[in-house]
């Protein structure tokens, strides 16, 4: 493991950003840190940084424990939040910086400058000023900056946070396929589980200082291990009650289920239906087109659930009386979840 | 139309008011040094500016100023430092407390100091077997000077500091670079300019200085007299053209700060626009 962070803590006053936090991460890799704000994920990330310091716990990285390094001496690139470009340097020298600091001949840094401009295609740009580029460049320049003096591990503050939606999307991209082209490992944080799921290779999901679940994006969405990483993972609708939909085993103790727009199916009355059985009876409450699909809100026994439908399934009417059928839900107790398919599902060949 | 038209005389009338108040106001009275400092001929002028007592306050003066400007500058930058940089208990009572000196009447500033160590002052005895002077004493015009000048940089600076957060100085330390380098790369350069005009300001207000040095120089003439205090006791033994000719003095030193702050407003508004110029 390339990174390990065993045990550690620390809190700020009575808020614990850190509570027993363990985890490992390979080396090549990305990883997100992903979690809500306040889960302490950007804590975590400046602690590896070397801007913070644990309470208590260790921090390995590459075998060593870096816990009494300073920041400056642990070779690491910090990708800041708002970037934190030097705003009196230009593009050029503030790719320059991290190496013009270590000394490195003249020579060697301008080939390195010119080199990281190339690949972040910033060419024609060197002489610009930050507050001279778009959002999208400034990024591009933190992130040459952060490589340029070859660090071990990159590590990246809500990297798409200041970035407007449209290039974001772009830049999730080009950000990935840098990270692979350059096999540096690194890690980032974000309060997106989309760029999460699209980016990382690795997900880590935090919520109260705690770490809920580690895992690979995909292990993370099929098989959410904690009640805070099914609900938060996902369009995720949380029902109070599961009993009050039939045809789900009985979980002794148990309450409390979450249900995601893909595990419904919603079909109009009098269009053929695979369970007609089993389905729950809904009204329409909302309809939202989403380009690709129409996003539509139903109450089924008091609760509001989303259900996806695709266009060319045909319309439905706000108030109009539909079935809905339930695959599958989470069911949460405590910290446990289980996995339920609906018995409809099982009993398929007794029907017919 | 009609709007446009109104807006026209409107703009003139309120342009004619200013000028004439500026004029009534500023240039009237610069107007009557220049004359009043020559009603008795350009000879008699140069006798008055080369006078030894006048030359001895000039040189005060000056001294005063430099030891202001130096005394607000690397007290502002560090306390500026201090206060945008670390979070401490009392943060916001210090950062009213400095601004106290400008805030008090000049005279009681003087008186304070006048208590402080004066005869009746608790320090009077210490200072006294030491063998130093303060009250009456240049010593003292320094130190009133330094305090009523002290807050200027510090003043100017610290918004632009708050306004821009660590995380630049950050970024530079994960890089490896020292504190100096952060300092003189990554800091200064974005103070630079109010840093600079805050030197100016404290200049300007040192040399103009009057009440609270007046409180604590006892008027020796040659000895403890700045430029101001000079021209009130000229004027006071009905010298009238000598004190015009001394404050003339007074004016033209002004007159160079104010260009010279000029300048660095358009050095500086020249690199902004440099650095910000959209290059489609």
């Amino acid at each position: 493991m390339y990174v390990t962070l065993d045990d550690v803590n620390k809190s700020f006053g009575d808020y614990k950003a850190s509570d027993h936090v363990s985890f490992s991460i390979e080396k090549g890799k990305l990883t997100g840190l992903l979690g809500p704000s306040g889960s302490g994920k950007t804590t975590i990330l400046r602690m590896i940084a070397g801007l913070e310091s644990p309470d208590s716990g260790n921090i390995t990285i590459d075998g060593t424990v870096v816990n009494d390094i300073p920041a400056s001496k642990r070779g690491i690139g910090f990708v800041f939040q708002n970037y934190a470009l030097f705003s009196y340097m230009t593009v050029e020298d503030n790719i320059a910086f991290g190496l013009s600091v270590q000394k490195v001949a003249k020579e060697k840094i301008s080939q390195r400058v010119s080199e990281l401009i190339e690949l972040v295609g910033l060419k024609g740009m060197e002489k610009r000023y930050p507050s001279q580029l778009s959002g999208g460049q400034r990024q591009r320049v933190a992130f040459a900056r952060a490589i340029a003096p070859r660090p071990k591990l990159l590590l990246l503050d809500e990297p798409f946070a200041a970035i407007d939606a449209k290039v974001r999307v772009e830049l999730r991209t080009w950000l990935k396929e840098m990270i692979e082209k350059l096999g540096i490992t690194s890690i980032f944080v974000t309060h997106d589980q989309d760029e999460a799921i699209e980016v990382a290779d690795q997900i880590i999901i935090l919520d109260h200082g705690r770490v809920e679940q580690s895992g690979t994006p995909v292990e993370i969405y099929q098989h959410p291990d904690t009640a805070f990483t099914a609900s938060f993972v996902g369009n995720a609708t949380v029902i109070p009650d599961y009993h009050i939909f039939s045809h789900f085993e009985d979980i002794h103790g148990a309450c409390t289920a979450v249900i995601r727009p893909e595990f419904l199916h919603l079909t109009r009355i009098g269009e053929v239906e695979q369970f007609p059985n089993s389905s729950e009876e809904g009204i329409v409450n909302s309809i939202l087109f989403r380009g690709s699909h129409m996003e539509i809100k139903v109450w089924v026994r008091g609760s509001l659930l989303t259900v996806n439908r695709p266009l060319e399934a045909g319309q439905v009417e706000i108030g109009e009386k539909v079935h809905i059928f339930i695959y599958q839900i989470f069911v949460t107790t405590g910290d446990k979840v289980y996995h339920l398919k609906n018995e409809a599902l099982y009993d398929d060949s007794v029907v017919i | 139309m009609e709007q446009k038209k109104n807006d026209g005389i409107l703009k003139w009338v309120l342009i004619i008011i200013a000028a004439f108040f500026l004029f009534i106001m500023v240039i009237m009275p610069l107007g009557m040094v220049v004359a009043g400092s020559f009603a008795m001929g350009f000879k008699y002028y140069i006798a008055s500016i080369t006078d030894k007592y006048t030359l001895k306050a000039l040189s005060l003066t000056l001294r005063a100023t430099i030891a202001s400007v130096i005394c607000t500058s690397v007290f502002g930058l560090m306390a500026a430092w201090a206060v945008t940089r670390y979070s401490f208990p009392g943060k916001k009572i210090i950062k009213s407390i400095i601004d106290i000196p400008v805030t008090i009447s000049p005279v009681i500033c003087g008186m304070i100091f006048l208590l402080l160590f004066g005869r009746q002052g608790f320090i009077y005895p210490l200072l006294d077997k030491v063998g130093i002077d303060v009250i009456f004493a240049v010593p003292g015009i320094i130190i009133v000077t330094v305090f009523v000048t002290l807050p200027m940089v510090f003043r100017e600076i610290v918004p632009v500091l708050e306004a821009r957060g660590t995380e630049e100085e950050e970024a530079a330390a994960m890089m490896g670079a020292s504190g100096w380098t952060i300092f003189t790369k990554i800091t200064f350069p974005s103070i630079k300019w109010p840093f600079i005009y805050g030197m100016i300001l404290s200049a300007s207000r040192a040399m103009g200085e009057f009440g609270a040095v007046s409180v604590i120089s006892g008027h020796l003439r040659g000895l403890t007299n700045t430029l101001p205090l000079h021209v009130e006791i000229l004027f006071n033994e009905f010298n009238t053209t000598e004190a015009f000719a001394v404050a003339s003095i007074l004016v033209m030193l002004s007159i160079a700060l104010l260009i010279l702050r000029l300048v660095l407003q358009y050095v500086s508004k020249r690199k902004i626009s440099r650095m910000q110029k959209a290059t489609a």
